[in-house]
């Protein structure tokens, strides 16, 4: 049997092995709480499912064609650019609000927990700064 | 963007599907084409063209898409 997807072959088999490690423990080390061990059962299950899945595909000539294709597609691409710009923009204006929340928080309480939401949201807006330049420099030269 | 894509798909008695495969996208681009939600990339429009023995400029409209977007310039 020829390996056609060796991307697709890998994450199959980290979801299988994922999946068949949880289900050996859900039986072995079941938890007393029944509707727990069902809900845990059903995710197990779920990811061996997403696994062999995977497996399966990456074996077939046809079905890896169909996900190359899904991979390469232009609208696909557009999608996840616009996706991730979206996320990225959301993020900003969380982080902004982190920051906000935390100075005034730290100002009217003086509880640490504000400063250091005031500090890891002003930390993360820098990195997200300091990495939105260097990207725009590398795309600017290239594109 | 308006184009003629679906009117000479069919015209041509093809399927989403059978067209996608034949220009190397997923059918839904395909609808997305058709439904005017997106403008397809310079190949695209070249490799559908080709398959329908027709220009780029005929099949995405251009003369028509360039009249109305002059229009909504000229509207600001």
């Amino acid at each position: 049997m020829k390996i056609y997807n060796k991307k697709g072959f890998f994450s199959g088999v980290l979801w299988t092995a994922a999946g068949a490690f949880c289900l050996y423990r859900d039986i072995v080390d079941s938890a007393d709480f029944l509707p727990q061990q069902i809900k845990s059962v059903v995710i197990s299950l779920l990811c061996l499912a997403i696994g062999l899945t995977s497996l399966i595909r990456a074996f077939s000539k046809s079905s890896t064609r169909e996900d190359r294709i899904e991979e390469m597609d232009e609208r696909n691409r557009l999608v996840r650019l616009k996706t991730n710009s979206l996320t990225l923009n959301i993020l900003g204006y969380l982080q902004l609000a982190g920051m906000i929340i935390g100075i005034l928080g730290f100002a009217f309480t003086e509880s640490e927990v504000y400063g250091f939401l005031f500090l890891f949201a002003g930390l993360s807006i820098t990195v997200t700064a300091v990495i939105s330049f260097i990207a725009t420099v590398w795309y600017e030269k290239h594109l | 963007m308006k184009t003629k894509v679906k009117e000479l798909r069919l015209a041509a008695g093809m399927t989403q599907q059978q067209l996608a495969n034949l220009v190397r996208v997923s059918s839904r681009t395909i609808i997305s084409l058709e439904k005017e939600q997106y403008s397809p990339s310079l190949m695209l429009a070249y490799r559908l063209a080709q398959v329908f023995h027709t220009t780029v400029e005929d099949l995405c409209c251009l003369e028509e898409n360039k009249r109305l977007e002059d229009e909504k310039y000229e509207n600001l």
